[in-house]
């Protein structure tokens, strides 16, 4: 089948196999796209990517289902501005993830942070009420909750270590100790809410 | 494209009757959800012998979830992810955490309520969960006259774990209770990752009610992926004998009757790990129950 889309903002039109996992068809567009990723589908978590925004294993979805999608790997990502306040957390703490997991990591680092500001923004503006112990965030909570009174908490609180280490468990490498992730993604959140405060 | 392979043709239906004529007329093509279970397989790609896909994202029916005040109905190709997002303020918290611990988020966007439940090796925390629920799916059987009909999740399975309607019926919605945390507990428990290591996982579902230190309607669900789907009548009979505070021999003599069950259940080749995790299981759970009801 021909299929259109968008790689790492560069426009491709491939013609590829229906059902071939897009982790294949990134190794052969993007030379080092998945050298660590060996596992074929059995989530490794080292083929992740962004597809219009969301975190997926590119291992796991099929050529037919990326037709006008734009997706962004670590290469891509690195280049934005939202990988530089996740590196700026990783030099802050002195600690980062070995070479293997390196941009897997990273990813589903960006991942949370996406969840969670999309969580905050949701609960802002009404769309959510009365967060309950269910909830994966411990601040920015009430059902009457005042939108400016929100915002000005949001960024302030940390991000659930629950939250953190589940959504981790997608890369089995464990280089990196689950306290300082916690430690890297709280910063990198911080970071990124200020940047947001200060566009706004 | 490799020499050889074929290119898989896409069927797009917007409804479940056109999928359902679809398939009628490409008996070898196989319905698609998530895609997270199809494409985990070893030889998922390249393979010669790969047949048509009838994709079940566009229709848009199944996307659907509905709330009524004793259940929530959900689309099977509902994500998993907004599954629990909606149950954030249905589901009790016991049952909020077993489904998130199915997966990270990036995998609950990915897969289906549907796609879960329709896997051959039962490597989903969902038939599980919803099975001790006792959840019913509603079956649309792949005929030229719509038949559909509502089946206990627990039905959906054989006891090797074989899933009973794989090429003959869409599962096209799950009716999930959500009035039975008022009357029941409910406990789930995962040993290991079903989807990294699913020789060794072991899936753990208990739903029952505690009256004057007696349990009553106990709903007992173990699945070993790859390897077993247990539920059995006969022994939640035999749980429903258990009174408050329970002694170690009575234990002892409920995990060995679960451990020679599970023996006769389990296909060939199975890892005694897996069995011996079950057993261990069920005492750890007996044990907790036994602990809070002596602390009143």
């Amino acid at each position: 089948m021909r299929l259109n889309c968008n790689i790492n903002g560069s426009q491709y039109s491939l013609v590829v196999n229906s059902d071939k996992p897009l982790s294949l068809i990134l190794k052969e567009q993007i030379i080092t796209f998945g050298e660590n990723s060996q596992c074929l589908g059995a989530s490794c978590g080292n083929c992740i990517v962004l597809i219009n925004g969301n975190a997926a294993l590119s291992c796991l979805v099929p050529a037919f289902k990326i037709n006008g999608a734009s997706i962004l790997t670590f290469e891509g990502f690195q280049k934005t501005r939202f990988c530089h306040d996740i590196e700026r957390a990783y030099s802050d703490v002195g600690n980062q993830p070995c070479p293997q997991c390196y941009a897997s990591k990273t990813i589903i680092i960006e991942s949370i942070l996406n969840k969670v500001d999309k969580e905050n923004q949701n609960r802002v503006s009404g769309f959510q009420f009365g967060a309950g112990s269910n909830s994966d965030m411990n601040h920015v909570s009430g059902a009457n909750t005042n939108e400016q009174a929100a915002r000005s908490r949001i960024g302030t609180g940390s991000i659930s270590s629950e939250l953190i280490t589940r959504e981790m468990a997608l890369s089995s490498c464990q280089c990196i100790e689950t306290a300082e992730l916690e430690k890297i993604i709280n910063l990198a959140y911080k970071y990124r809410s200020r940047r947001r405060a200060r566009r706004s | 494209m490799p020499e050889g392979l074929r290119s898989p043709t896409v069927f797009t239906p917007k409804t479940v009757s056109e999928a359902i004529a679809n398939k009628l007329k490409n008996p070898d093509a196989k319905f698609w959800a998530g895609g997270t279970y199809i494409m985990s397989r070893p030889n998922f790609y390249p393979n010669p012998n790969q047949r048509d896909i009838i994709s079940l994202a566009g229709i848009t029916d199944l996307t659907r979830i509905y709330h009524a005040d004793r259940y929530l109905e959900a689309g099977a190709m509902v994500t998993l992810q907004q599954l629990l997002t909606m149950g954030n303020f249905i589901f009790s918290k016991e049952l909020y955490k077993a489904i998130s611990d199915i997966g990270s988020s990036v995998i609950r966007n990915q897969a289906t309520v549907g796609g879960s439940l329709c896997t051959s090796d039962t490597r989903y925390a969902m038939s599980c969960i919803l099975a001790t629920l006792n959840a019913q799916a509603e079956i649309r059987m792949v005929s030229k006259t719509a038949i559909a009909r509502w089946v206990p999740v627990a039905k959906l399975y054989d006891r090797k774990g074989n899933f009973l309607f794989a090429d003959n019926a869409i599962l096209t919605k799950v009716r999930i209770p959500t009035d039975a945390s008022q009357q029941f507990q409910f406990i789930a428990r995962t040993l290991d990752s079903p989807m990294q290591n699913p020789n060794e996982a072991v899936l753990f579902g208990l739903q029952y009610s505690l009256t004057q230190g007696n349990i009553t309607l106990p709903s007992l669900c173990i699945t070993l992926p790859n390897s077993c789907f247990y539920m059995s009548q006969d022994f939640d009979n035999l749980l429903s004998t258990i009174s408050f505070p329970i002694t170690a021999e009575k234990i002892y003599k409920v995990s060995n009757r679960l451990a020679s069950d599970l023996r006769v259940s389990v296909r060939q080749n199975t890892n005694q790990l897996q069995i011996e995790r079950a057993v261990r299981l069920l005492e750890v759970v007996l044990n907790e129950i036994n602990t809070s009801y002596l602390a009143g």
